[in-house]
């Protein structure tokens, strides 16, 4: 598998799930390019990994907490601590039509995200994010039962 | 099975995960004897398709503008031919620890640090 071929695959995730949490344009941007650029330097080792795709976020999660805790804003050391309560949340309209993400916190916004729409097991999320893989199941069963009450009026879920 | 697994089981199924021909098997079994798991099975795929259509793409102009500077910036720094120490030892590690996670590595490798 050469660089571009990987790019193909996986910038619009790699994209998307920045997106989650930075609103600085600039700053998804830089973020994306260390990004990939570090997966281009670690090429020869993406042969041997399992879950490619699980990888690649983890890079960018890394990158995006290395540059916010550098930074000191929008995210705290602990990446669960205060996401609730944080009001520096981007505007998700354009992100989200329906608004259904930016009903939740940012870590639970990641981890919906991940699971529903990349395809990756909590397992995998536990690695992405770094946290225990309690606190992702016990995130994703409150975020759903949150986006339930909001659907409900709308689908029958 | 807690309802959680159940739940990544079937989203499995419907993200083309599963690949297994007994294991759809033993997937379409209890979809048939569990009124409780279809119900599952319907929340799940009501809300991965709410997401699915509300997903955000990366501009194609952007796409192709980015990568040409990552290809820059990677030009400039080539890509490391040889592993680096750690990735040596995560090899290793694989071989003697087969099935765990890198991030569980670097936790069997932080208690042995301290």
């Amino acid at each position: 598998m050469n660089f571009t071929h990987v790019y193909e695959t996986y910038a619009n995730s790699v994209y998307a799930f920045l997106k989650l949490r930075l609103r600085d344009p600039f700053l998804i941007e830089d973020i994306f390019q260390e990004t990939f650029l570090a997966v281009y330097r670690q090429m020869a080792e993406l042969d041997d990994i399992r879950h490619p795709k699980a990888w690649i976020l983890t890079i960018a999660h890394r990158k995006m907490v290395d540059h916010l805790r550098k930074t000191s804003r929008e995210i705290s050391d602990d990446p669960l601590a205060g996401a609730a309560e944080r009001s520096e949340d981007p505007d998700y309209s354009d992100l989200f039509a329906g608004e259904m993400l930016g009903l939740l916190d940012p870590v639970s916004r990641m981890i919906v995200y991940g699971i529903y729409i990349e395809g990756l097991t909590c397992k995998e999320m536990t690695d992405v994010l770094g946290i225990p893989e309690g606190t992702v199941k016990s995130r994703c069963y409150h975020a759903r039962a949150k986006l339930k009450e909001r659907l409900g009026r709308e689908w029958r879920v | 099975m807690c309802e959680e697994d159940q739940r990544e089981w079937i989203r499995a199924y419907l993200q083309g995960r599963i690949k297994d021909a007994e294991e759809k098997l033993r997937f379409f079994d209890r979809l048939l004897a569990d009124p409780r798991f279809r119900q599952l099975l319907a929340e799940e795929k009501a809300l991965m398709d709410r997401l699915y259509a509300e997903k955000i793409v990366l501009m194609p102009r952007d796409k192709e503008k980015w990568l040409r500077q990552i290809q820059e910036k990677a030009g400039r720094v080539p890509a490391e031919e040889e592993p680096t120490p750690l990735q040596w030892l995560f090899r290793v590690m694989d071989l003697a620890m087969p099935g765990q996670s890198v991030s569980d590595y670097r936790k069997a490798l932080r208690r042995l640090m301290l």
